[in-house]
């Protein structure tokens, strides 16, 4: 399997590391960051396989960072952004952005693990098809 | 230039004006100008200096330096050219001038060279004079000396003006105090106008001699003002006052101070008059008297009023007195001392209490501290001791002086009047300190002397009836005859009587009186006088009436009620008993009264029983006994009713319901206790039927649901193998012939279930237990599936069966499908019932919709038999038919209707029909449902999923004792991939789960020999088993998934059940109880057998000390979300840990600051990152404090408590970390 690199952008220490932690144990490359700018900056710098974005990370938030990779950078890198809102409305507006999927914390491995594996699978079956 | 031109100026006259009103021409030198014209020679170093002033023809030298001339004629002075000028007038050389050269000041003495002279100039511009220097040599002055001449002169013209500023307010200031002092004159003339009017007044110098005497004087003394005047005040001496009375007078005048006293004077015709004196001393500079001012006023009337009294006092023969507070008299009329044979200075020198007789001074101090308190003594009798021994009684009448507290005092010699009386006195005193009645009647039986209390009673005074009969006026007019008749006869016969007479008061009250005549012999027993005594006996007699009446009232009441009446002794021994008591108790009066105790009746383990209860209730121990029966009564101070048994002679036992009311006199001692007690056995028979009506109709709304609960059970059943083989067998490939046929059979056993859900929601609904879900709903479909199912019974009666959809109406809505289907299964299906001919149609009209919401109008029409009008309200009822024939012609339960409104109801919609007998029915329903986007998998067959990986290959037990329902199961379980072993009851379930590890119990709920629920709880209490358990059962009740929840059962499948729904159940069960193992797992790796050794030392020792406080919730902390996202790293989990620990109070102080300052923003900022580190150990009790918190913020609401809150939330948290810490990780 290849090197799958990951972006985690998520203000909370704990949470961060052990997500982290979590997706490195899968196999995964995670680059972490609990600052949206700094985040957006390295999106900008290195061609991440999937994006991981807290909706209400400092600096720039989850949805910013989201509306900038589509509209500005015009990457399809799948993007799961973390709500804590339990509204739908919040969730709406993920998509509607541009986002791929949105996770409510608090986060379930599972999930996660499930949602991530989905979207580098679709990802990887778009890939396929417009290479053949 | 000619000299003498000035008189023509026009300016002249008001110069000359200016100048006199300075009026300094003659005031003299000056030294304030002398330093001027010393300083302005200096300056101009000349000398002779001047000042000048010019009149008409003078030029007067106000000041001058060096000049010995004095005043000069203003026509050959130098300044009068100068003051037609305005600046300085110079001659240099007057020798070389036409003006000067032949001036006699140039060509005599002071030989006058040179001359230079400033104008004195006014405020106005009018030149009075001038400032000038003078020279014997010729010479010019430079211009500082020039400046220094004119700014001299004009300082000389303002000293000149500051004066006459000075002058003119000196003058205002005389003009003023001149106005005062008329004023103060006019004032003092007034004074002494008053004065004259009132007082004489004499003016003497200090040797005594009168220099000023006013009218008032001349008038009083009768001598003229020059026979006064010169006269030594002694003029006016009567002789009367004694030298040491003017010795003191002359003591204090000439000592400064003021005098004051009455004088009786001399006249100048020999008569005397009284004055008032004040004599004021006027004091020279050191303080001598210099002249004495007496003020007079006559009082020579008053002094002769005095005199008057005191003539009065001297002459009367009685006794007068003043006497003092200490003790002593004052003043004492003659009498005193003429009687009682003492001198008026002794009399005088002794306390009064000296002269009284020793067995009186007791109650005469008494009657002067009554005297002292105000009160006016009369008629006070106390004997006098005289100088010989005798005693003189006298009678006193005396008045305290409210201010002063002397007492002025008369007495009567009484000694000879009491003397003679002194027997009768006795027997008045009695008479009249008695309160009865006596009379004392002269032979004729005419009155002689009555009492006070005849006085009283009659209302008559002793006046109004001495020498009357007395019956003539007090006898009643409708007195017993025989009484009056026997009274006279007694009284002819001179003998006592004695009896009861009713008579008549002044005001007309009527009062009896038993009366004791006796008549009064003298020593020759010769009648003298009838003596009555008689007593008011109206009360009494009142009394009496009232008291019989109310004893037979109250025997009567006693005898006559029927509750059973006792009377105790405050022990409890029985005083009296009433009929009905006896009856009740079943013993005679004589055993009972005196001999036995009210306890005596009560069954004593009750007695017992409420002891202990009242000992709770009042918080003091009642012993058992009678005190058990008063207790509460005394405790409470009112009437106590209580439900208790009496037993009675023959043991039978009677319910009673006993009210105790405590009996006090009136001094509040108890006398004892009343109770009455009221046969309660009628009452406990009807209250016990009661209760019995009452289980019944229970046991009967038991029977009712456990009869729903069975049917249900036993329909479902089957239907469960219908719907389930039917499902399994849609899962094959089948030709679509037989798939529709298959799928026939799933859509009725689907609606079947439905019909029987129907007749379970009757009891769903009644309870309020029936709750309308909200999914997503292919209306369309729907409408559909129903017109599908429900024309084959169309086609069957050869109806038209139509289904006409709004083209507008929306595919998808949010609702209950279930209940959509419900309805119109249920009003089409009536309509196709009650149709014979004609067609059926169902429609849905799309009447308006929202952003959010849709409104449809669902229409349900036949061309059946119709609904009478008078039916056609009630036809929503229960059990209601519209013909009672009908029922008997179409069948049906009478539920439907009443199912459909209350589901329409439970939707928010309304149902209404229209109908015609004969015609048909249009049964019509509004709806407005929430829009909803079409979700994608809606249409989607249900695909049973191969087993996941993560549940792998459970092993799964089914207790089901329904062989079809057995085989179904293991059709499905297998299906899913798992092992399925199976038992037929409970108990044999248990016996298999002994003897093998399963994953997972699917327990039916109805089975005999052992069924679900025993089963269950036999696996949680006795096996201590945590084995997943799901129950499956047919009873879809209220309450019973949540009686499955509390037994220890994890999930809940209704039956017949949907195969997904039961793999999710099992996937849900199965996930947690992985967790569940894999937390455990880790408890062991962290070593948590100490924490939980710890928890359960804590658990013994709060029982051993018997501690009542809920200390700290034992908790433990869950690790498996950590554990899941390190996937068991020993070394991760301590770094979180570790991270927990380190960041928490920070936060905890940062989110506290926050709520104190009530900064909403930060509040929310701050719980919302702290929710994600608290999630990681899954604190959901602290994360639900944390959600709400910020939620609130948000809003920014900020409630008051939440400091409260937060407290506890810190040291929930606070001992998380002390936990963790206490894990061992480092």
């Amino acid at each position: 399997m290849e090197d799958v690199k990951i972006i985690l952008a998520e203000d909370n220490d704990m949470l961060r590391k052990s997500l982290s932690f979590f997706l490195e144990q899968k196999g995964f490359i995670v680059d972490q960051f609990a600052n949206g700018l700094e985040a957006l900056n390295s999106i900008k710098e290195i061609n991440y396989d999937l994006i991981l974005l807290d909706i209400n990370i400092p600096g720039i938030s989850g949805m910013e960072i989201t509306q900038f990779v589509r509209s500005e950078m015009y990457l399809d890198t799948p993007i799961i952004i973390f709500t804590s809102s339990n509204v739908e409305q919040t969730e709406i507006d993920c998509f509607d952005i541009g986002a791929d999927e949105f996770i409510a914390k608090p986060i379930s491995p599972l999930v996660l693990i499930t949602r991530i594996n989905n979207l580098l699978n679709k990802k990887r079956a778009r890939n396929q098809f417009s290479i053949n | 230039m000619t000299v003498n031109n000035y008189k023509t100026s026009s300016t002249e006259k008001e110069r000359l004006k200016a100048l006199l009103n300075y009026d300094i021409l003659e005031s003299g030198p000056e030294v304030e100008f002398d330093n001027i014209t010393k300083l302005v020679a200096f300056i101009c170093d000349s000398p002779i200096a001047l000042i000048t002033l010019l009149d008409d023809n003078t030029q007067w030298i106000k000041s001058s330096f060096g000049f010995k001339l004095g005043d000069i004629p203003r026509k050959i002075s130098f300044c009068q050219h100068t003051i037609s000028g305005n600046e300085i007038y110079e001659i240099l050389d007057t020798l070389e001038s036409s003006i000067f050269k032949e001036n006699p000041l140039v060509t005599n003495d002071p030989k006058i060279r040179f001359y230079a002279g400033h104008p004195l100039t006014t405020p106005e511009g009018l030149n009075i004079g001038a400032l000038c220097v003078i020279d014997q040599i010729p010479k010019k002055l430079n211009e500082d000396q020039k400046l220094a001449l004119s700014t001299l002169a004009k300082h000389v013209m303002s000293i000149l003006e500051l004066r006459n500023k000075n002058l003119i307010l000196q003058n205002k200031v005389v003009d003023l105090s001149k106005v005062a002092l008329e004023k103060m004159t006019l004032e003092l003339e007034s004074y002494k106008m008053a004065l004259d009017e009132t007082s004489g007044v004499i003016i003497s110098d200090n040797h005594g001699n009168i220099i000023f005497v006013n009218d008032e004087t001349c008038r009083t003394s009768k001598y003229s003002r020059e026979e006064l005047l010169g006269q030594q005040s002694t003029i006016f001496d009567s002789g009367f006052h004694p030298q040491s009375f003017f010795d003191d007078l002359w003591d204090t005048i000439l000592n400064g101070h003021i005098w004051k006293n009455e004088i009786k004077n001399l006249a100048k015709d020999g008569t005397f008059y009284w004055t008032d004196t004040t004599i004021v001393p006027f004091l020279d500079e050191s303080n001598k008297p210099k002249k004495f001012v007496s003020i007079k006023r006559d009082i020579t009337k008053q002094k002769q009023e005095e005199n008057r009294i005191d003539q009065f006092f001297s002459l009367s023969l009685d006794y007068f007195c003043v006497a003092n507070t200490n003790g002593y008299f004052e003043k004492i009329s003659p009498v005193f001392s003429s009687q009682l044979g003492y001198t008026n200075e002794e009399l005088l020198s002794k306390p009064f209490f000296e002269f009284i007789h020793p067995e009186d001074i007791e109650k005469t101090q008494k009657e002067i501290e009554k005297l002292a308190q105000g009160t006016t003594t009369i008629n006070f009798k106390i004997r006098f001791v005289c100088k010989n021994g005798d005693f003189k009684l006298l009678s006193w009448n005396a008045t305290p002086d409210k201010e002063t507290g002397v007492l002025y005092a008369t007495a009567r010699d009484i000694t000879d009047s009491h003397r003679i009386h002194d027997e009768n006195r006795k027997l008045s005193l009695v008479a009249k300190g008695i309160n009865n009645v006596v009379v004392i009647t002269d032979k004729n039986r005419n009155i002689e002397w009555v009492n006070q209390a005849f006085e009283d009673i009659t209302g008559y005074t002793q006046s109004e009836v001495i020498g009357k009969n007395p019956g003539s006026f007090l006898q009643y007019k409708d007195s017993d005859e025989d009484t009056i008749k026997a009274m006279r006869q007694a009284m002819n016969n001179q003998e006592t009587f004695v009896g009861e007479i009713k008579n008549i008061s002044k005001a007309g009250r009527q009062y009896w009186m038993e009366l004791s005549i006796s008549p009064v012999f003298n020593d020759n027993r010769e009648l003298l006088n009838f003596i009555a005594i008689q007593t008011d006996v109206t009360e009494k007699k009142r009394k009496d009436a009232s008291i019989s009446n109310l004893i037979e009232t109250q025997n009567s009441i006693f005898n006559g009620v029927g509750h059973a009446v006792m009377f105790c002794s405050p022990s409890g021994i029985i005083q009296r008993i009433n009929q009905a008591g006896l009856d009740l108790v079943e013993y005679a009066e004589d055993e009972i009264v005196g001999k036995m105790n009210q306890i005596d009746f009560h069954d004593f383990g009750e007695i017992v029983t409420r002891s202990m209860e009242l000992s709770q209730e009042l918080g003091k121990p009642v012993i058992p006994g009678y005190d058990t029966i008063i207790a509460k009564t005394d405790a409470l101070r009112t009437m106590d009713g209580n439900e208790w048994t009496y037993i009675s002679k023959s043991g039978r036992k009677i319910p009673v319901w006993v009210s105790v009311t405590c009996i006090k006199n009136t001094d509040g001692n108890i006398l004892g206790y009343f109770s009455a007690a009221e046969d309660y056995t009628v009452k406990k028979q009807v209250e016990q039927s009661l209760i019995e009506a009452k289980n019944l109709a229970e046991q009967a709304a038991q029977a009712k649901d456990s009869f729903l609960a069975n049917m249900s059970h036993e329909i479902r059943t089957p239907l469960n193998a219908i719907i389930g083989f039917t499902e399994l067998l849609s899962q094959n490939t089948l030709d679509p012939t037989l798939m529709d046929y298959v799928n026939n059979i799933n859509t009725a056993g689907a609606n079947l279930l439905l019909i029987i859900n129907d007749i379970l929601d009757i009891s769903k609904i009644e309870s309020g237990q029936l709750v309308i879900e909200s999914h997503p709903v292919n209306l369309k479909s729907t409408l559909k599936h129903v017109y599908d199912l429900l024309k084959v019974k169309a086609l069957e009666k050869n109806l038209e069966f139509n289904l006409y959809l709004d083209a507008d109406m929306p595919e998808f809505v949010i609702g209950d499908k279930g209940r959509i289907n419900q309805i119109l299964m249920n009003l089409a299906g009536n309509s196709l019932k009650f149709t014979e001919k004609g067609e059926v149609t169902i429609s849905v009209k799309k009447l308006g919709e929202t952003d959010k919401t849709v409104k449809l109008r669902f229409s349900i029409k036949d061309t059946g038999i119709g609904i009478p009008e008078n039916k056609i309200d009630s036809i929503f009822e229960r059990f209601t038919q519209a013909e009672v024939s009908t029922t008997r012609r179409f069948g049906g339960t009478g539920l439907g209707l009443n199912i459909v409104k209350q589901l329409v109801e439970l939707q928010n919609g309304e149902i209404n029909v229209t109908s015609k007998v004969g015609q048909g029915s249009d049964f019509y329903f509004i709806l407005e449902f929430l829009k909803v986007e079409i979700p994608k998998s809606e249409n989607e067959k249900e695909i049973i999923q191969p087993m996941e990986e993560s549940l792998g290959k459970l092993s799964i037990l089914l207790c089901e004792d329904n062989e079809l329902n057995q085989h179904l199961a293991r059709r499905v379980i297998e299906k899913f991939g798992f092992d399925l072993d199976i038992a037929i009851n409970g108990k044999e379930g248990i016996e298999r789960l002994l003897n093998k590890n399963y994953d997972l119990i699917l327990m039916d709920l109805q089975m005999s020999v052992m069924d679900g629920y025993q089963a269950t709880i036999y696996i949680r209490e006795v096996l201590k088993n945590d084995i997943p358990i799901i129950a499956m059962t047919a009873h879809s009740l209220v309450g019973e998934q949540q009686k499955c929840k509390e037994i220890g059962m994890n999930a809940y499948v209704s039956k017949p059940f949907k195969q997904t729904e039961l793999l999710e159940q099992i996937r849900a069960v199965v996930d947690k109880k992985n967790v569940i193992c894999e937390t455990k797992k880790v408890i062991q790796l962290v070593d948590f057998e100490e924490i939980l050794d710890i928890e359960i030392s804590t658990k013994k020792d709060n029982k051993m000390e018997n501690i009542h406080i809920e200390s700290s919730p034992n908790r433990t902390i869950d690790f498996s979300y950590i554990e899941e996202l390190s996937g068991g790293d020993q070394d991760f989990k301590i770094e979180i840990v570790k991270l927990f620990i380190q960041s928490i109070p920070e936060e905890l102080d940062n989110l506290r600051d926050a709520l104190k300052n009530k900064d909403a923003p930060t509040i929310a900022k701050l719980a919302h990152k702290m929710k994600s580190s608290l999630s990681m150990f899954k604190l959901d009790n602290e994360l639900e404090f944390l959600r709400e918190t910020e939620k609130n913020a948000k809003s920014l609401i900020i409630k008051e408590d939440s400091i409260k809150q937060f407290a506890d939330f810190q040291l929930a948290l606070n001992h998380v970390i002390e936990l963790l810490i206490a894990t061992n990780v480092p």
